[in-house]
């Protein structure tokens, strides 16, 4: 939170935003909870809290948004402060109390429209609002500027090319089947990350291109509540796809990515029609139609021997439907798969989701707190390598790791292709000629 | 009294019932007018197979992973909801008041089967308030209104298993059952109990939500 804080509380705003949301969904929701409490037990942050009461994600919702409507948006500032601590602090909108709820009610629908109202009056994480000023100036969270990131394209392709002949990293390539975006902190301080893409994609002889902007597919926007620059940074994204007249958007190994580019960027935008212009894949899944049609094959010796589990992601598995895909690219790829308990869609969030990671030093300390479920989770399969296709989850254990003393590798897809698939004769670098002939 | 009782099963028996179904009717017209513009996401993803895997799995006892989790819980909620809709539909004496006004009537229980489902589901409105008191996590949601209206719920069985074996005054405990059928009738569609038709809607959403998302639907 910020110097906005001393502004007065605009309460005509507020109701302007209650009365947009208040349609059947919400109405419904908040007046049929039937107190029954199931959802306690779902949430990460009750269970790592010793079952505090006030973490149950019924009671988050009373004690914001349905205090809210009920004093018709006429509320003050300690109000809105106190709904902050709850919805940034004690929320990763990850959707799990939704599977245990009788009513499926969407508690992190609810979340996610009153962070839209508090964000309304300036109160969000400062972490989060910091990114916003980088949106706004240059398309992506990190402020990377349009040569930068090509430059760092280019470098990729140049250093990576001495490993793997005839590997490219095309830039606004019109009409390729694919436009790969990525998450800014791949260029910014993980170009590898950009490196070891173009290597699958080689070698599974992909039509892809990179685009030369609405290349960020996050949208820290998005879970800081402003939903109008939440659209725009999708529709950066989308208006290159159509300007490039691609067949799809693939998602870098990134949960909140996905959310935003397929589920809630078309809403975002007011999309009638609710769907993205183009269609949206998700590296989980285009991995796994690479090795399923054996246009990856992995080296049968180079596969995983280390016991390895697998981190699912909320937008990935449970929100995203890709959580028997992730363990059939496993199968490829891992000799001894400790799946955790509870795994899959039940998966519990690694507690750096919807936004915690980017919040900050502010919220660190509760973030390791309830990622102690995780860290338990963890510890129980034995596991000495975690698969994680998602930034966020991947930073989170790499800290939880620390804190814990997990004494694990966490790793994302990427990796560990380009580590064990077979390159194909006609890749090899013409250098390593030598080096075989003595085979 | 038996004036009282006369009302009782004539005027105030049809009013019940009808601000039941009128009330219900209201609340999801109302739903309906406002839900066309703020709710796209329902229209949009429409899919008769994912609302009903949603809703299906949470009809089936043990359907559901936190059901499966609690499972007296479950069994309590599940014998409760089951009780609470036949009971009522299939007892005897209510089909022959069927009979008397209108000259149809559905198939009717055993009176001694109606009688044990009776009981079934009094002990699961205990285990459900018990459940309410003791669990730290739901004594804290509920409301002195969650309590009244379990009660209130449970209320037109007891008087009715009163009644039907003439313990206490008869044509007291029996007025009671039918005055407190006739308010919890009416409080229905107004309140959370409103879930009677509003469940299925409510799924049918999620369905609807997960179902694009490539998702479980329960």
């Amino acid at each position: 939170m910020n110097d906005a804080l001393q502004k007065p509380i605009d309460t005509k705003v507020i109701k302007e935003l209650l009365d947009m949301n208040d349609g059947a969904r919400f109405r419904t929701w908040l007046s049929i909870c039937a107190s029954c409490g199931l959802c306690a037990d779902s949430c990460l942050f009750y269970l790592a809290k010793n079952k505090d009461p006030k973490l149950s994600p019924a009671y988050k919702v009373r004690a914001t948004l349905r205090e809210l409507y009920r004093r018709k948006g006429e509320v003050d500032r300690e109000f809105l402060e106190k709904c902050y601590n709850i919805i940034w602090g004690e929320c990763t909108t990850c959707r799990r109390c939704s599977l245990f709820c009788p009513f499926g009610i969407d508690i992190s629908v609810m979340i996610t429209a009153m962070r839209g109202i508090c964000n309304s009056q300036g109160i969000a994480p400062e972490g989060l609002l910091k990114t916003l000023v980088n949106y706004r100036a240059s398309g992506n969270q990190m402020g990377m500027s349009k040569e930068d990131f090509v430059d760092t394209c280019s470098w990729m392709a140049e250093e990576t090319a001495e490993e793997l002949g005839g590997l490219q990293i095309p830039i606004d390539k019109p009409g390729a089947r694919i436009m790969y975006t990525v998450n800014a902190r791949e260029p910014m301080y993980y170009p590898q990350d950009i490196a070891m893409a173009a290597k699958i994609f080689t070698v599974a002889e992909e039509d892809w291109t990179m685009p030369s902007t609405g290349w960020d597919d996050t949208n820290l926007a998005m879970f800081a509540g402003d939903k109008a620059l939440g659209a725009q940074i999708v529709k950066n994204m989308y208006t290159k796809a159509l300007e490039l007249g691609v067949q799809a958007i693939a998602i870098t190994e990134c949960g909140h990515a996905y959310r935003s580019a397929l589920f809630e960027g078309p809403y975002m935008l007011g999309y009638r029609s609710g769907k993205p212009p183009v269609p949206i894949i998700h590296s989980v899944r285009l991995f796994y139609e690479y090795l399923r049609d054996g246009r990856i094959k992995i080296d049968p010796d180079k596969m995983l021997k280390a016991p390895v589990t697998y981190q699912d992601p909320c937008n990935v598995s449970r929100n995203g439907g890709l959580w028997e895909e992730g363990r059939a690219i496993i199968k490829h790829l891992a000799r001894d798969f400790r799946d955790m308990t509870p795994s899959g869609i039940y998966n519990h969030c690694c507690g750096g989701g919807g936004g915690f990671i980017p919040m900050g030093p502010e919220f660190k300390k509760r973030r390791m707190e309830s990622g102690r479920i995780k860290a338990e989770q963890i510890k129980a399969t034995g596991a000495k390598i975690v698969i994680t296709p998602c930034h966020n989850c991947f930073d989170q254990i790499g800290d939880l790791n620390k804190e814990y003393n997990l004494g694990v590798k966490v790793v994302q897809f990427k990796e560990v292709i380009t580590e064990a698939m077979i390159v194909p004769e006609k890749f090899k670098p013409v250098e390593t000629g030598d080096e075989e002939a003595q085979d | 009294m038996n004036e009282f009782y006369e009302f009782l099963t004539g005027p105030a028996l049809w009013a019940a019932f009808i601000i039941f179904i009128v009330g219900l009717s209201v609340r999801l017209t109302y739903l309906y007018g406002i839900s066309r513009e703020r709710d796209r996401v329902f229209y949009n993803h429409v899919n008769l197979k994912w609302a009903f895997g949603s809703i299906i799995h949470w009809l089936i006892p043990f359907g559901s992973v936190s059901l499966r989790a609690q499972p007296v819980f479950a069994t309590a909620f599940f014998l409760f909801h089951l009780c609470l809709l036949g009971v009522p539909v299939f007892l005897l004496a209510h089909n022959t008041l069927w009979q008397e006004a209108f000259g149809i009537s559905l198939p009717s229980l055993p009176d001694s089967i109606a009688d044990a489902l009776t009981v079934v589901f009094m002990l699961a409105a205990l285990v459900l308030l018990a459940r309410r008191i003791i669990r730290v996590e739901v004594r804290f949601l509920s409301s002195a209104w969650d309590y009244f209206l379990l009660i209130l719920t449970s209320a037109p069985f007891v008087t009715g298993f009163l009644s039907y074996h003439q313990i206490g005054p008869y044509k007291l405990t029996l007025i009671l059952h039918i005055l407190l059928a006739e308010i919890l009738l009416i409080i229905i569609p107004f309140s959370k109990l409103g879930h009677i038709i509003l469940f299925f809607f409510s799924r049918a959403s999620f369905g609807f939500e997960m179902g694009r998302r490539g998702a479980r639907t329960w």
